[in-house]
């Protein structure tokens, strides 16, 4: 088992005839994901590493079936190629572009949410389930199968984290990158129970950073619905207060957006908190991973 | 972007909503020209400028001529005041506080209202029995009439029309320009209307390709008015699109991801070293990028060692090091460096700096280790 992808998923690609998803595309295919078919308007008809082009999301999904969707689209196409694939209820859709405007992914988490699908992004790697199936652009090299559930806001970091985990002979079920925001799919919350509701993972680590109230929110959560256990590295706690909070967002959120509010809420839930990823390994195995 | 005050209120005064009458004044002479008495406020996008002593009132052209000067060329939040708004004092009795913003948790646009605005409107809403209204505000049905009636008497007001106005133009805004904020504060009832006496409107940068010709003129304008005090570093990283943060000590530290950059510093902290700045490369790097880098982070003259963190995914460790050795073949390393670099490519990499005569380590805890001693040997 996994969260999200595993061996059964049939992933349609977007963008995957520009230079970067062609590349990513490639080694997907070699890491064994079975990417079904493509979509690139005005492409239709040509092929990527044997990967049939399509105009349409519509036409892969009459005959593909995709079950899972990724987009390497750039950032100012990301809201017409979202509302595509939503419409076309592919239940998962990975964007990983970055700065896609805000009232963008408003709309797009809007209406997937009325026509149940989950959104991860954006400006996120994707995710890996190691052995398994990697819809994104993990380095496939720092992850390994296995039982601890990894979920991040950075990139960068969770391949830091699956590097040293996987060093040590720490596997991994899956590994979520949810992206940098500011405003999200898919959020930390949603991501811990889902592993909390998979049986091949034993413990979570959760990768968060300043700024916003996500990791309250996630800690909220962790009161009732997590019975596993989860180790939080919250970046950004030496960082100086040149992202200041805004007037109005200020009154929204009150405080909690500062790494140490967030440290406090997540330990007062429970977690196991950490300051380097080189502290992971010594607690997992101490859990029994 | 965030506007400053004259551009958000032609904004609002595009929409029908009222502003008092003013203009703006780069220099004292010309605020001989002013019809007083006057509220003269600096142009700078920072808040609290009433407390900042950046809002002065004058009663005649002494105290305006006064007042400019004082202002003019003074720095607040690290912008130079380069104009000033010299508007009508108007007058008011209560103020209040109204703004629509897209909500980063929800995803959905609310509408928060605050019967008492002005300066406190912060400390009000946090106090225990302060009223703050919000409202979500559904995209496919708008503003409806009860939710206008009903922030009217919230707010204490008779006039359902005027109000309506002023949410439908801050709606506009929100909706046509890609606004992520607009913010009225303090909102008043004055000549049988209501009135904006300040204004906030931040616009998403995210969504330029939209907007160009707007975001062209808006930048324009804030080139001429705001005096940007900008270090020869700040200059480079702004030039070259490279995210900078300046900070107070002496570890320059580049990395190719925000996350693992937050890390790298405060693991800098916990070492009790002082970062004297942060260079972030973004996901997609090239060799040009990382050369770029280097150069921004060595034009910040507190700098003594520079720390190079790379874990590469979409980045290829190759390139990172034809960038730095690009830098060392133009104009030499200036000072020691201690450079991390795993993921993508990276035994090429090291085999590229390892052939300048650098070396790598692959591992974080080392490379931090190795920057801590550097640092260390180059104190007196």
């Amino acid at each position: 088992m996994s969260i999200l992808i595993d061996n059964r998923t049939r992933a349609l690609v977007q963008g995957a005839t520009g230079a970067v998803g062609s590349f990513q595309c490639r080694v997907m295919l070699s890491y064994g994901t079975r990417i079904v078919g493509a979509v690139t308007p005005g492409k239709a008809g040509e092929h990527v590493h044997g990967i049939p082009v399509y105009e349409f999301v519509e036409d892969a999904v009459r005959l593909h079936q995709p079950n899972a969707a990724l987009s390497f689209v750039p950032a100012r196409f990301v809201r017409d190629a979202a509302l595509e694939v939503i419409d076309a209820k592919i239940p998962l859709l990975v964007i990983t572009a970055e700065g896609v405007p805000d009232w963008d992914m408003a709309a797009i988490i809007g209406v997937a949410g009325n026509k149940g699908v989950t959104v991860l992004g954006p400006d996120t790697p994707g995710l890996i389930s190691p052995g398994k199936c990697k819809l994104g652009v993990h380095p496939e090299r720092m992850f390994l199968e296995g039982r601890v559930g990894v979920l991040s806001k950075s990139g960068a970091l969770s391949y830091e984290v699956g590097r040293i985990l996987t060093e040590h002979g720490i596997g991994q079920s899956t590994v979520v990158g949810i992206g940098g925001g500011p405003i999200w799919g898919m959020r930390q919350a949603t991501v811990l129970g889902l592993f909390e509701e998979d049986p091949e993972t034993k413990a979570v680590v959760l990768l968060g950073e300043i700024g916003g109230t996500m990791e309250i929110e996630a800690a909220e959560f962790m009161r009732d619905g997590m019975t596993k256990p989860v180790i939080a590295l919250i970046v950004g706690r030496s960082a100086p207060q040149g992202v200041r909070m805004g007037h109005a967002g200020a009154i929204i959120e009150g405080s909690g957006s500062t790494a140490e509010g967030k440290i406090e809420a997540l330990r007062g839930a429970g977690a196991l908190i950490v300051k380097r990823p080189s502290e992971l390994p010594a607690i997992l195995t101490r859990l029994g991973i | 972007m965030r506007l400053l005050e004259f551009q958000a209120k032609a904004f609002l005064a595009e929409q029908g909503i009222a502003i008092p009458r003013g203009s703006l004044v780069t220099s004292v002479d010309s605020v001989d020209s002013q019809p007083f008495p006057a509220l003269l406020k600096a142009q700078v996008p920072v808040g609290s400028r009433g407390k900042a002593g950046a809002v002065r009132p004058a009663r005649d052209v002494r105290e305006g001529r006064a007042a400019a000067g004082g202002m003019l060329g003074s720095v607040l939040g690290g912008f130079g005041v380069g104009a000033l708004l010299c508007e009508d004092a108007v007058e008011h009795v209560s103020e209040m506080y109204v703004s629509m913003l897209l909500d980063q948790a929800s995803g959905w646009p609310l509408l928060i209202a605050c019967p008492e605005g002005g300066m406190e409107v912060e400390e009000s809403a946090m106090r225990a029995g302060g009223r703050v209204l919000r409202r979500k505000i559904d995209s496919s049905v708008g503003l409806p009439d009860y939710l206008v009636r009903y922030v009217a008497r919230f707010l204490g007001l008779g006039r359902v029309q005027s109000l309506r106005q002023v949410l439908d133009g801050m709606k506009e805004i929100m909706d046509k320009c890609d606004a992520t904020l607009v913010e009225i504060n303090p909102l008043v009832q004055a000549g049988g209307g209501l009135a904006a006496l300040d204004a906030k409107i931040v616009l998403d940068d995210k969504a330029r390709f939209r907007h160009a010709d707007l975001f062209a003129r808006l930048e324009a304008e804030q080139e001429r008015y705001l005096l940007r005090a900008r270090t020869k570093a700040e200059a480079l990283a702004a030039k070259y699109g490279i995210t900078f943060v300046p900070m107070n000590g002496e570890l320059a530290v580049i990395s190719d991801g925000a996350g693992t950059g937050m890390l790298t510093l405060d693991l800098i902290g916990d070492l009790g070293l002082r970062a004297a700045n942060f260079c972030e490369l973004g996901g997609l790097a090239n060799a040009e990028t990382m050369t770029r880098a280097m150069e921004v982070a060595f034009a910040d003259p507190q700098v003594r060692v520079l720390l190079v963190t790379l874990i590469g995914g979409l980045t290829r460790m190759d390139d990172m090091a034809e960038g730095i050795v690009a830098y060392k073949k133009k104009t030499d390393i200036p000072m020691p460096i201690a450079i991390r670099m795993c993921g993508t490519q990276e035994e090429e990499g090291r085999a590229i700096l390892g052939r300048e005569g650098l070396d790598a380590s692959t591992d974080l805890g080392s490379s931090l280790e190795r920057a801590a001693a550097l640092v260390g040997s180059g104190r007196p």
